[in-house]
């Protein structure tokens, strides 16, 4: 290893070498967490406060013609004036099973006589199964009207001998989409009136997201529902939860008897049953079973919720005042509502989100079980937990009915925690606390 | 100008426990003058930080008289007390990290007793920054926040903001133990160049005899609640009369390869730590003192002046002037 | 025959190189101080020579042997055998690092049951009589107590006890009197010396206090950035001048005897997930030369043989040699 002498030189070193402070770069408020929750979160109110506004079908608007449908575009229906009993034309003798007119009101079938054969039955089918299907009708003449609950589907027509059960003509019938004249008066789709001059067809609103077993539109549904649901997830605990910090914060600072007093009501605000108050709130705001149940819900959520946090922030102002930059800030003669403001809310403020953070879902669930059970919001007025409610009845056949609301509750539950989550570790983070 | 600006008369601190009423500080007569550096030296369990923190008005005494600036101060302080008193005497806190809001930047920390005297904004800021840089630190660090720096720069930022309100004492609680070597070097210094320039008094609270033989004029060790010796440092330091003094100076390892201190197998039994109840009579020390009598454990001790213009508590004060002699 | 040989040590945990070339050793019976401040890698070495790192930790040393076995590949199986038998620790905070919910003497106790097969009766006889022998007042009483009911130096003394009931060869001590007082460090240095004297284990004490390593090493290595920079005898290091940041730091210390000026060692140590290109201490030090900021100086450098400093000042072709400056 060469190395020349001049390498050896002394140096003296510049101060600026020494005193520096490696520069930490401060971590970002928005990181994807926060991001995507807080999109999630906007979503949802943009949902149920503007979605009414877009989206314009009435939630308690009955459409008896689809119950419990899937899916559907909107679509023209052909407007049936009459569909009373009916006769085929004489005139034309048919030589096979010849359809009229097939839609959802009625299906008219005509076919030719047949030697021999003095009765004939009808049997009707859904055109992929096997079988015969059901027996609708027996009948001496060569024609019929089938208006036994069609629904849009490819139906098998067979007509047998009735005494001999010897199959005769078979058919496959798909039926167009139509509504009576009636049930379009009854909907209001079309003005009652004597008027002769009515429309062929019909426009019907579409339904994405279905019908439920009234035929009420379920997107509508989840909007109106959305809107109780979240007003009582975040209205209530803000208040219960202010209510609760603000009192645990004054017991923490004042100390000595006060602080005594205050936690032993809160031992016995614990205490109280929370479903038993809610019953007797309601019996005391005197509503009856079938009147609207938020108010005494929110009362009883305000009144028994809070000394969840008022302990925790008790708790964290006690930690906090024997802390020695409290103590440094005394000292310099800092005003104590400085102390509190600038030293002690900002390192409380964290614990507070996540008190939230995780008094959202909470009430948010506990206003969907009381629905669910029927303590909660009454018909009209609907929240998710009151659709779950009405989806189990067809949960078998129809689980979408019950899934959605549900899939709602549990998105808003995730994104309500993971953005408290997140909020508390960016300003964790900010402070310099590790995330554990 | 060498008038005292804290006078203790007989004060007491007492903290019930199971035991009964714990003595944490037992009847301390002290005087600190204005500009000396008074240091304060013990094991744990001595007092000395809960006597600093009465001094600074964070602990509440039990009984006696605190004078500050001679004006007798209440046993609570109120907030106007605190802040009429933030500046006559201020703390520098042992942990920095604590001491310090880890949501305010450093120049907001700084500021903050400026702003509560009132000092308008611009010049409360340019108050700030001088001071940040009189410590030793960059202009940038003062956009910084707590947990950003190290140790010993924190406790810089505690010391500027101990001295930016001018007070006219300075209660240092154990400043530099929890640091490195070669950094308490760098805030021992600091303190000692701001402590000369500003003539501010200062009490300065350590267990490590060197440091406190490095920076203080007077001395004074505290055993289990009580002051047992107390005189100028190199005096008591030389020459320390009260046995206890005597054996926390044989105890002190000072890195001297010739002369071992450490001899195999001297310790007595080791029977725990008794802590000092109030109804406690008699020396304190007398349990473990190596000249005790039974005369010893019947009353309580008091200050007496030395023959090296000291005061030592112990009852056979003659008795250990004598050995001092004939050593 | 040396009863531990490392050599280039290397422990990285993840990005940080916490280690970057340790090397040592240590003769049957001797005293070994590992000195360094906050960050240097000294507890980091000690836990991996009982390989006590966790998992994550990359460990790899060119040569590590003890008591003639080469440690590089142990089981882990094998390790246990060996941690508590013939490698003990004790630790810097005896308040964690005892079980609070087991009795003194069951603690005590275990290592024997483990390692040696006695009987509960016989395991428990024996660490009533080492805590006899380590001058703890009723040690009968005292072994049914829990670790709550002891003070900081008792705890220290029964986790001392606890490290050396199987008799180990080596005896790890990490900071061993760090948070204790002045006068119950001397007790426990008292029967740590005791302890090597009667029964012959090796120690390796890691420590940050120069007074503590002239009481009772043999021998010292001091580390600085995770590597050793100065090997030798105590007498070496301590008389002779060798490394800078050796000499700085006792510059650092205020001496007793001598209350000099300190002289603080500017700056902080270098980061090391960024390790720097040159000498670690370039930065810091007032001998720097044009050469060690950009050469780390790990050329093999001795002034004696056992006194080895990791310095370009040694290397041969400096003009003016320290090595002919005696302190």
């Amino acid at each position: 290893m060469a190395m020349s002498v001049f390498r050896f030189a002394r140096r003296t070193w510049a101060s600026e070498d020494l005193e520096h402070i490696a520069p930490v770069p401060l971590p970002k408020m928005a990181t994807p967490a926060v991001v995507l929750s807080s999109l999630v979160v906007i979503a949802l109110l943009l949902f149920v406060s503007i979605g009414p506004l877009v989206w314009r079908q009435d939630p308690s608007q009955q459409w008896l013609s689809q119950i419990s449908a899937g899916p559907s575009a909107p679509h023209s229906v052909r407007l049936i004036r009459d569909n009373g009993p009916w006769q085929p034309p004489v005139s034309e003798p048919v030589q096979s099973l010849v359809v009229h007119d097939a839609n959802t009101e009625f299906v008219r079938l005509q076919w030719p006589q047949i030697e021999g054969v003095k009765r004939y039955r009808v049997y009707r089918a859904s055109a992929h199964k096997a079988g015969l299907g059901l027996a609708i009708a027996e009948t001496d003449k060569s024609y019929y009207q089938d208006q036994l609950q069609l629904s849009y589907q490819i139906y098998r027509y067979t007509i047998a001998d009735a005494d001999s059960g010897l199959l005769l003509l078979a058919r496959e019938v798909r039926p167009e989409a139509a509504i009576s004249l009636f049930e379009a008066q009854l909907q209001g789709l079309v003005p009652v009136g004597k008027s002769s001059r009515h429309a062929k067809w019909l426009e019907m609103p579409g339904h994405p997201l279905g019908t439920d077993a009234l035929g009420r539109d379920i997107l509508a549904r989840l909007m109106a529902g959305g809107r109780t649901s979240l007003f009582v997830g975040v209205v209530a605990p803000l208040l219960y939860i202010s209510f609760g910090c603000i009192f645990g914060a004054i017991a923490g600072l004042a100390g000595g008897w006060v602080d005594q007093v205050a936690m032993r009501f809160v031992d016995f605000v614990v205490a109280l049953p929370f479903l038993l108050f809610m019953i007797l709130f309601r019996v005391a705001f005197g509503i009856g079973p079938g009147e609207n149940g938020i108010m005494p819900l929110i009362v009883a959520m305000l009144m028994l919720s809070w000394p969840g946090s008022a302990r925790l922030i008790r708790g964290q102002v006690l930690a906090l005042r024997g802390q020695a930059f409290v103590e440094a800030a005394k000292l310099a003669g800092v005003s104590t509502s400085r102390v509190i403001l600038r030293h002690m809310l900002p390192n409380v403020l964290p614990m507070i989100l996540v008190a939230f953070s995780f008094a959202i879902p909470q009430a948010i669930f506990t206003e969907a079980f009381l629905s669910f059970i029927g303590m909660g919001v009454s018909p009209p007025t609907t929240s998710w937990g009151a659709l779950c409610n009405d989806g189990i009845k067809t949960l078998l056949s129809h689980p979408r009915q019950l899934l959605l609301p549900a899939l709602f509750i549990s998105v808003s539950v995730l994104a309500f925690n993971l953005l408290g989550d997140a909020l508390r570790d960016a300003t964790d983070r900010r402070a310099g606390v590790a995330k554990a | 100008m060498s008038g005292a600006i804290v006078q203790l008369r007989e004060l007491r601190c007492h903290f019930a426990n199971s035991e009964g009423l714990l003595a944490a500080v037992d009847g301390v007569n002290l005087d600190i003058k204005a500009g000396e550096v008074l240091g304060l030296v013990g094991e744990s369990g001595s007092g000395k930080s809960t006597l600093g923190r009465i001094i600074a008005g964070l602990q509440p005494r039990s009984a006696g008289d605190l004078i500050i600036g001679g004006q007798t101060m209440p046993r609570h302080y109120s907030r106007r007390q605190f802040k009429a008193m933030s500046t006559q005497v201020q703390m520098v806190f042992q942990d920095s990290y604590a001491s310090l809001n880890p949501r305010m930047t450093i120049l907001a920390s700084l500021q903050e007793p400026l702003w509560s005297q009132g000092v308008a904004g611009t010049v409360a800021r340019d108050k700030a920054c001088y001071w940040l840089e009189r410590v030793g630190l960059p202009q940038s660090a003062g956009e910084r926040y707590p947990h950003e720096l190290s140790g010993g720069q924190r406790q810089r930022i505690g010391i500027a903001r101990a001295f930016i309100a001018e007070p006219k004492l300075v209660i240092c609680d154990e400043p530099v133990s929890a640091l490195d070597v070669s950094v308490q070097a760098q805030i021992i210094n600091l303190l000692q160049e701001l402590q000369t320039e500003h003539n501010t008094a200062m009490l300065f609270i350590a267990h490590d005899l060197a440091v406190v033989r490095f920076l203080a004029t007077r001395t004074a060790v505290m055993y289990l609640g009580e002051i047992v010796e107390l005189g100028p440092t190199p005096a008591l330091f030389e020459g320390p009369r009260h046995p206890y003094t005597a054996r926390l100076l044989a105890a002190h390892l000072d890195g001297n390869i010739k002369a071992r201190k450490v001899i195999a197998g001297n310790t007595g039994k080791a029977a725990g730590h008794k802590a000092p109840l109030a109804t406690d009579s008699g020396c304190r020390f007398a349990p473990r003192c190596p000249m005790a009598e039974p005369a010893c454990g019947a009353n309580p001790p008091w200050l007496r002046a030395t023959k090296v213009d000291t005061e030592a508590a112990c009852h056979r004060l003659a008795d250990v002037e004598i050995l001092k002699l004939r050593k | 025959m040396k009863l531990l040989e490392l050599d280039n040590l290397q422990v990285s945990i993840g990005p940080v190189q916490a280690v970057r070339d340790v090397s040592l050793s240590l003769a049957p019976g001797e005293c070994r101080a590992l000195v360094g401040e906050s960050g240097c890698g000294k507890s980091v070495t000690a836990m991996s020579l009982l390989n006590l790192m966790p998992p994550a930790a990359q460990t790899n040393a060119a040569r590590w042997d003890f008591a003639g076995r080469d440690m590089r590949q142990l089981s882990e199986r094998e390790w246990r055998r060996i941690r508590g038998n013939e490698i003990a620790m004790i630790f810097q905070n005896p308040m964690t690092a005892l079980d609070p919910t087991q009795t003194i003497g069951s603690q005590i106790a275990e290592p024997l049951r483990i390692h040696k097969g006695l009987s509960k009766r016989e395991a428990r006889m024996r660490a009533i009589a080492l805590l006899e022998r380590l001058a703890i007042a009723n040690p009968a009483q005292r072994a049914a107590q829990y670790p709550f009911e002891f003070s900081g130096g008792m705890l220290q003394r029964a986790m001392i006890a606890m490290a050396v009931v199987c008799e180990p060869q080596l005896l790890i001590a990490d900071e061993p009197t760090t948070a204790l007082d002045v006068t119950v460090q001397a007790e426990v240095l008292s029967i740590l010396r005791e302890l090597r004297e009667s029964s012959g284990t090796a120690m390796l004490f890691i420590t940050h206090d120069l007074g503590v390593v002239a009481e009772i090493a043999d021998s010292v290595s001091v580390m600085y950035a995770g590597q050793t920079v100065e090997t030798g005898s105590l007498q070496d290091v301590f008389s002779r001048k060798a490394h800078p940041y050796t000499q700085a730091l006792k510059r650092a210390v205020p001496n007793m005897e001598n209350p000099h000026r300190l002289e603080a060692i500017a700056g902080t140590p270098p980061d090391l997930r960024h390790p720097p290109t040159g000498c670690g201490f370039a930065a810091r030090c007032c001998e720097r030369m044009a050469i060690c900021d950009q050469l780390p100086p790990n050329f093999p450098c001795e002034s004696t043989a056992a006194h080895q400093a990791r310095c370009w000042l040694w290397h041969p072709e400096h003009p003016a040699r320290w090595r002919e400056n005696e302190q």
